[in-house]
């Protein structure tokens, strides 16, 4: 008797501890539609002036805190990349944002929309389809309901494609050049959240 | 006494652990490549067109010729691929690529027709999976089209073997993601003495930094007689989680090509594979991330 309620209650436990771990897995399908949907515009906005901006002068932001007050910059130029890390109220920021000939207000009103979205990584990715160059905006969101005291550090990681990309029944994004296979990026599977832009829950955020 | 003994018996772990090399000052040395660029080009203009491959029949002829090409012209701008372990063999790489582009080239066309070919003291006869592997691998940016760098860096994988190593030991797919590709320190160390006519003064181990005062005097001194590699906390060097890490272990090679201070921040500029990267630091995150350091001295034949 006393075994058969010790069972019990390790089945109980496990039920409790499942369901628990399941739902923390929706949740974060469910945070991550809510979040898109709410902010689709600002996200769509700041993945298209980066690109814009990237064509002229390659770069990559990283929000290195959660209080987004330092950010490092990666400078990319034909031979260097050059990484940077500055306080916001930092002046070397700005001395070096027009060093490297940079549109000032331009970066500054990107790291503020980065704030607003929690961005905490905005990267340009280079990849490949039939040998042929392909580029993504590869963005990736901190925001504490993504964090729970088992899980931590969970990120919201966005790939806007350039053009609309194949699928599976099950949302998995697909290789465009065999449809059989499903295409990772930095290791992950991304899941469809429009026709050209999917995202994952990871748990890096580069 | 009892407290003597075990005081000589930790300093004698700490001497065994750091893996620490005395040598003495090398006098200022400038190496002379032992081919050029042109050279190399030359030789593969000369080869016109190479047959398919029995050995790499994944590998397409014309691709893995024009990747031999770009190796020559531009080799700084050779890549290890995303989210590989392929760094300690794109570091040593830099050897090959600056010293002996002929050399280097001569020892690829033989690898890929013969399947089979020898560098340094070391034979290479690549198994078969890894064979079959070769030109296949994917999602790992400019390495997807380079099966020349693919062939290189899985036959350098399956070749040497280290401690890391010894639950994998045989490739399966995937496995340039794990612990198959890894390379401990001693082992890295080992390949570049197999692999080049070269003095190699190693500093540093897998889990203890090396004990030096002063690592920016160190390496700035260490860069005017040969090529330095760092063996690097790469957590702490490109942050992918917000996470403090309190134990940090090495697993990122780079080349050391330039270091120097501004403003009381150290900037170092290393070759992290497909372009230079200058980093600005502060002298004590350099001491924190580094691990290992490798100087390599080549030999005039």
């Amino acid at each position: 008797m006393h075994i058969e309620g010790k069972m019990k209650k390790q089945l109980v436990y496990i039920i409790a501890i499942t369901a628990f771990i399941s739902g923390s897995c929706s949740y974060s399908k469910k945070f991550s539609r809510e979040f898109f949907r709410e902010n689709e515009t600002m996200l769509n906005s700041l993945q298209h002036r980066y690109r814009e901006h990237y064509k002229e002068r390659p770069f990559s932001i990283e929000i290195k805190d959660r209080d987004f007050q330092q950010v490092s910059l990666e400078i990319l130029t034909d031979t260097v990349r050059y990484i940077y890390s500055f306080y916001l109220d930092d002046p070397a920021l700005v001395d070096t944002l027009r060093k490297y000939r940079f549109n000032i207000s331009f970066m500054e009103k990107l790291i503020e929309d980065m704030r607003t979205t929690h961005c905490t990584w905005l990267t340009h990715l280079e990849y490949y389809e039939n040998l042929k160059k392909q580029q993504l905006v590869f963005l990736s969101i901190r925001h504490r309901r993504l964090e729970s005291f088992l899980k931590k550090d969970k990120y919201f990681t966005l790939a806007f494609f350039q053009y609309n990309q194949p699928f599976d029944e099950r949302g998995r994004l697909l290789d465009r050049a065999n449809k059989k296979v499903l295409r990772k990026i930095n290791g992950a599977v991304f899941f469809k959240m429009t026709d050209s832009v999917a995202y994952a829950i990871s748990s890096d955020f580069r | 006494m009892k407290m003597k003994r075990k005081f000589l018996s930790a300093l004698l772990l700490v001497f065994l652990i750091t893996n620490i090399h005395v040598k003495a000052n090398n006098p200022p040395q400038h190496i002379r490549p032992k081919s050029t660029p042109q050279q190399a080009i030359a030789y593969l203009d000369s080869l016109h067109h190479l047959a398919i491959s029995r050995h790499w029949p994944n590998v397409n002829p014309d691709i893995f010729l024009s990747n031999l090409r770009a190796f020559a012209i531009s080799p700084l701008r050779f890549y290890e691929g995303k989210s590989t372990n392929f760094c300690a063999y794109s570091a040593l790489t830099y050897i090959p690529l600056h010293y002996d582009p002929l050399g280097f080239s001569q020892f690829m066309v033989t690898l890929y027709s013969k399947g089979e070919a020898k560098m340094g003291k070391v034979k290479f006869t690549p198994g078969k999976k890894v064979k079959l592997e070769a030109g296949l691998l994917k999602y790992k940016g400019p390495l997807d089209i380079n099966a020349a760098a693919q062939m290189w860096f899985l036959s350098l994988a399956d070749q040497f073997k280290g401690y890391l190593n010894i639950f994998n030991q045989d490739f399966d797919k995937g496995d340039e993601n794990t612990l198959w590709a890894a390379t401990n320190f001693s082992k890295f160390n080992r390949m570049l003495k197999r692999l080049f006519p070269a003095e190699i003064n190693a500093r540093g181990s897998d889990l203890v930094r090396p004990w030096l005062k002063d690592m920016y005097t160190f390496l700035q001194e260490k860069l005017k007689t040969g090529v330095v590699f760092l063996y690097l906390n790469n957590r702490r060097l490109y942050r992918k989680k917000h996470v403090r890490v309190r134990f940090g272990i090495p697993t990122h090679y780079v080349v050391l090509l330039d270091i120097y201070k501004v403003d009381g921040k150290v900037n170092i500029v290393y070759w992290d594979y497909g372009v230079k990267t200058l980093q600005q630091v502060s002298p004590r995150f350099l001491k924190t991330i580094t691990f290992g350091v490798t100087q390599c001295i080549l030999k005039e034949k």
